[in-house]
């Protein structure tokens, strides 16, 4: 858990428009797959993601319940789509647009999960950045951070709602 | 899973021993073959890890993953993209970024046509609703001329009942209670008919009359001639003559007025009898159209629905 010791970093790391971040994991999260560009935006060795739990780039900016949303989509075997700020080994953050899908076997079991993630826009970054703030925000307030989850989780939906669509409309939409 | 073809050996390592090398390289190559036949046979899911630090074989190992993720990428967005269009919702498209070349060519292929579908759907809808509000209208329309149909049968009836009412007044048999419009009308003829019989014969007996005045007034006439040849003794004779005329006079006065009332009275028989068969005939192609149109739109209805059930 060598992340929790980093401390974040003001740098921004990019990659290439057409190129593409990919990983896999088990049924607990554990990294099973990581693309080169994926260690090379990254900073880790393959070996030290091989294994690990993925939130291993997790940000410290990222609000807890858009995680919580995106495994209790994955749970229900739906794809999802989210903007998400990662760290860097060093500290540095990346933005991304990520989608992650549940992989089947040929009995229509769900094996494991997988993850493509591509560049954002920047309107989109500068979009998530205040709305994630918020959520963030929200999830301080509250002494139990569950309690804090769960509040801004609704928020989430609260702004989608307003909007008349659904989640994975509304992020595609934005 | 990824986790199954973990390789034998990390080698890889340049070694000074060329023997140990070339086994390395056997190795990442019965590797590289593994997944690519795993692939050939449609599971995507094999990956190799642990990637050698020799130059040549991570550049391999590299290049079928990079292959084996972009082809991946592009069969899980393009079926997701399908599955959505299919539940009509037309936002899941392909994402286009991160795709290059032919992978790049079927995903704008595929979005062009949920594009295609999507605008469909849109023109379907259109039509559907614009076809429901036809629909409503032909309804509402051939209800509203139905109940003009049916408020002009009810006038016409009223009428015929009225005309019915001014013949028996005037003497004549006329229709029963609770018969037929029809029936009504029939009797309507008749009275009109039985009118204009009564005024010509009524015209028949003032002709009389008129003839009498005429003669009495020719013999008042002479009356007065023989009198004024009598002298002081026909002198009262003459008063009573010229009486007669003036009698005479009045009469064919009276019988003038008569007449002129018994023309008029024909007169409007004639064009009452001629508004009724003219409304008759009116209400009877009503009654047609108004049928025929109901049972059209009743047509329209049921194969509008056949329609929209099988949209």
């Amino acid at each position: 858990m060598k992340h929790f010791t980093v401390q974040p970093t003001e740098r921004e790391r990019t990659f290439a428009e057409d190129d593409i971040i990919v990983s896999k994991t088990d049924l607990k999260g554990l990294i099973t797959y990581a693309n080169k560009t994926f260690l090379e935006v990254s900073g880790y060795r393959e070996e030290e993601l091989l294994g690990e739990p993925h939130n291993i780039i997790r940000h410290p900016d990222m609000p807890q319940c858009v995680f919580k949303l995106l495994w209790d989509t994955l749970a229900q075997g739906n794809e999802i789509f989210a903007y998400v700020k990662n760290m860097c080994k060093n500290g540095d953050y990346y933005w991304v647009f990520a989608h992650v899908t549940p992989t089947f076997d040929n009995a229509q079991r769900v094996i494991g999960y997988h993850s493509n993630r591509r560049v954002p826009e920047r309107a989109q970054v500068q979009l998530f950045e205040e709305v994630y703030a918020k959520l963030r925000t929200e999830e301080k307030r509250h002494a139990d951070w569950q309690q804090g989850m769960a509040a801004a989780g609704e928020m989430l939906l609260q702004m989608i709602a307003e909007k008349n669509m659904a989640y994975d409309e509304f992020i595609l939409s934005v | 899973m990824a986790t199954e073809l973990v390789p034998r050996g990390r080698g890889g390592t340049a070694s000074e021993d060329a023997d140990a090398e070339w086994a390395g390289y056997g190795e990442w190559i019965h590797n590289i073959a593994d997944v690519c036949e795993q692939a050939a046979q449609g599971n995507l899911e094999p990956r190799l890890l642990h990637c050698p630090a020799s130059r040549e074989v991570a550049r391999a190992v590299f290049s079928v993953n990079h292959l084996l993720d972009m082809t991946d990428a592009l069969l899980r967005e393009a079926g997701a993209a399908l599955a959505h269009a299919a539940e009509k919702k037309f936002y899941r498209r392909v994402l286009l970024r991160g795709m290059r070349g032919s992978f790049q060519r079927t995903a704008e292929q595929i979005n062009r046509t949920s594009q295609q579908l999507s605008n469909d759907a849109q023109e379907m809808a259109r039509v559907e609703a614009s076809r429901r509000m036809l629909s409503e209208r032909v309804k509402s329309v051939v209800s509203g001329l139905a109940s003009t149909a049916s408020r002009m049968n009810t006038t016409a009836g009223a009428l015929t009942e009225m005309a019915q009412g001014s013949g028996n007044g005037a003497g004549h048999e006329g229709g029963k209670p609770g018969k037929t419009p029809a029936a009504k009308r029939q009797n309507l003829h008749q009275t009109v008919d039985a009118l204009n019989e009564a005024s010509q014969r009524i015209g028949g007996v003032v002709k009389l009359i008129s003839g009498v005045a005429d003669r009495t007034k020719l013999l008042a006439l002479n009356a007065t001639i023989e009198g004024a040849r009598a002298g002081e003794a026909g002198r009262g004779f003459a008063v009573v003559a010229t009486e007669v005329k003036k009698l005479s006079q009045q009469t064919a006065t009276a019988t003038g007025e008569i007449d002129r009332e018994i023309t008029a009275v024909r007169t409007a028989a004639d064009l009452t009898a001629q508004l009724v068969t003219a409304l008759s005939q009116t209400i009877g192609e009503l009654k047609d159209v108004s049928q025929l149109l109901n049972q059209q739109s009743e047509e329209l209805a049921t194969s509008m629905n056949e329609f929209l059930g099988q949209g």
